[in-house]
């Protein structure tokens, strides 16, 4: 028996003949055990109880030339082919020129394996990411990717809001440094103030040796300058019914807010001084937005920077109750749906082509209208802009294609 | 626009439902089969004191893709002598269907038109000659005895006869 290409595996005993040993696959060693059938006692039967692997559970192939059995590692890499091996084994003259098979097949499921990126980590690897993992604190984790590459950690900020970074560990990590996805922060035009808070707006640094803990302190620094922003914001979204962005993120410095009547203000506010008066646009019919226009023109000079800017802003609107938030109404009435398509968001856009007749005030999407009025022979047109009556009271509506 | 149509639909849809218990000459308004919403069967009763009285006329409603732009195709199932009707295919002449149709309608309205249609005829746009020149030469108990049998004839039975 020319076992002798195999310095790995040891013969057990010879009656029945039994090898134990490994097999030396691209760098690795995979556990086999096996069993050969005695020449002149004609016991078939296994015994492999004794010399098994600790952890082998059933024979991986068998066949009249003996049977193998192995570690968890090696049925893993070979599920899937057992049957084509069978059949190599039936065709075997004897187990090495088999053994020599197996080596082959397994050459080649590992390499296609490690092709596809499934590549082992070095140990080095997985101590660092634990300890910088350690560090931090486990319970701030709330993601981890299967081999650690992607972690998500959150962070709250002094107001108890929750935001998540998310860390990458290259496979090279630590020679090459982690990388971190920024943070979901406003964009701040004015470079100057932006440079005074020591915003560094090209994101996290994360160098060679700087770890994940001082990462995340930097990043909460990152957090702290925008809280009072945040504040600002969150206002806005509890305390009125914000028609635009559907779902605000950390970055978004824009809010449109529903003032009943289909009317709304969209305010703009600068991320590093959330409390000054913010850029605002007014939309709605021109009877109902020109009064609060000039109410917010007269009453400019009202604006407190001790109050957050919604208040302010029911304060120069004089709106006495209060913008109409989600304590006091009912979604349906301020999300007035399209008269053509009945939905408020589609395809992105809210309705916000309104019939300018006081009494009427029925909102559309400018699609849906532009659409209607153009498969109405009355319609007329002036370049871009349709004139027809509204599909509601019949007084005349005029829009513009939308822009594609 | 055909994403848009289904999800008007199923708004109207879920108003219908709603509004059930208002609609006294609706019997029923609802899609044939659950998952088309662009083929819906309406049945309208007739009104009391009127010569309909008693019938029940069943409605083929066809949803266009291109709805609300277009209006929905609508036809009596059930037999009906009505100057506004054709006797044959069930055609409705209603202003509302053609020219004068806009977004603003919704099936149930148009229903509920078709339903004060029956006992508000229109004798000068006809398509039931026979039945419009009674109510024009002013024959309004001809008229009357002539729809009364055609809807004992026709509507009182079980509506899917056609």
């Amino acid at each position: 028996m020319a076992m002798h290409q195999f310095p790995l595996l040891v013969q057990w005993s010879s009656e029945p003949e039994i090898y134990h040993g490994f097999l030396s696959v691209m760098d690795r060693e995979l556990e086999i055990c096996i069993e050969m059938p005695g020449t002149g006692a004609g016991r078939t039967g296994s015994t492999l109880t004794k010399a098994g692997p600790r952890n082998a559970s059933k024979n991986i192939l068998s066949s009249r030339i003996g049977c193998i059995s192995g570690s968890e590692e090696l049925k893993e890499i070979l599920s899937g082919q057992e049957t084509q091996l069978q059949q190599k084994m039936e065709e075997a003259k004897d187990m090495a020129s088999f053994l020599v098979e197996l080596v082959d097949t397994l050459e080649v499921t590992m390499s296609n394996r490690s092709a596809k990126g499934d590549k082992e980590r070095p140990l080095r690897y997985w101590t660092h990411v634990m300890e910088q993992l350690d560090a931090l604190g486990w319970d701030r984790v709330t993601l981890v990717d299967q081999d650690l590459s992607r972690v998500q950690i959150e962070l709250c900020d002094a107001s108890q809001r929750k935001h998540l970074i998310t860390a990458r560990f290259p496979p090279a990590y630590p020679t090459m440094p982690l990388s971190i996805a920024p943070l979901e922060i406003p964009v701040c035009e004015d470079d100057q103030l932006a440079a005074q808070h020591g915003l560094n707006m090209g994101g996290l640094s994360s160098k060679q040796g700087i770890g994940l803990e001082d990462v995340i302190r930097q990043a909460e620094g990152q957090l702290e300058i925008f809280r009072e922003f945040w504040d600002v914001m969150q206002d806005f979204d509890e305390r009125t019914w914000v028609i635009d962005p559907e779902k605000p993120t950390r970055a978004d410095k824009v809010r449109r807010c529903a003032l009943g009547n289909h009317c709304s203000i969209q305010v703009t506010v600068q991320p590093l001084s959330p409390r000054s008066m913010p850029d605002t646009r007014l939309f709605g019919p021109t009877a109902s937005i020109e009064p609060m226009r000039t109410k917010l023109y007269q009453n400019a000079g009202l604006w407190d920077v001790k109050k957050l800017p919604r208040e302010n802003l029911e304060v120069l609107l004089e709106l006495e109750s209060g913008f109409p938030s989600p304590i006091s109404t009912n979604k349906d009435d301020i999300n007035v749906g399209c008269g053509i398509c009945y939905s408020f968001r589609f395809e992105g856009q809210i309705p916000d082509q309104l019939c300018s007749h006081v009494k009427c005030q029925q909102p559309f999407h400018r699609a849906c209208l532009y659409e209607w009025l153009r498969s109405v022979p009355t319609t007329r047109q002036s370049f871009h802009t349709l004139f027809g009556a509204c599909p509601y009271c019949g007084e005349t509506i005029t829009t513009s294609a939308p822009k594609t | 626009m055909s994403s848009a149509v289904h999800r008007r639909m199923l708004k109207e849809y879920m108003a219908i439902q709603k509004n059930a218990a208002t609609r006294p000459h609706l019997e029923l308004l609802e899609p044939i089969q659950e998952d088309d919403l662009l083929h819906w069967q309406a049945i309208l009763l007739g009104t009391a004191d009127s010569a309909y009285e008693g019938g029940r006329f069943k409605l083929d409603i066809v949803i266009p893709t291109s709805y609300p732009i277009q209006s929905p195709t609508i036809r009596f199932v059930t037999k009906i002598c009505h100057p506004n009707v054709h006797f044959k295919t069930g055609e409705i002449c209603l202003d509302i269907l053609k020219s004068e149709w806009t977004p603003a309608w919704t099936l149930e309205s148009v229903c509920v038109a078709i339903s004060s249609l029956l006992t508000n005829p229109e004798p000068s746009s006809p398509l039931n000659c026979d039945a419009a020149n009674l109510l024009r030469c002013g024959d309004t108990a001809g008229y009357n005895s002539l729809v009364k049998m055609y809807t004992a004839l026709y509507a009182t039975g079980d509506c899917d006869e056609e």
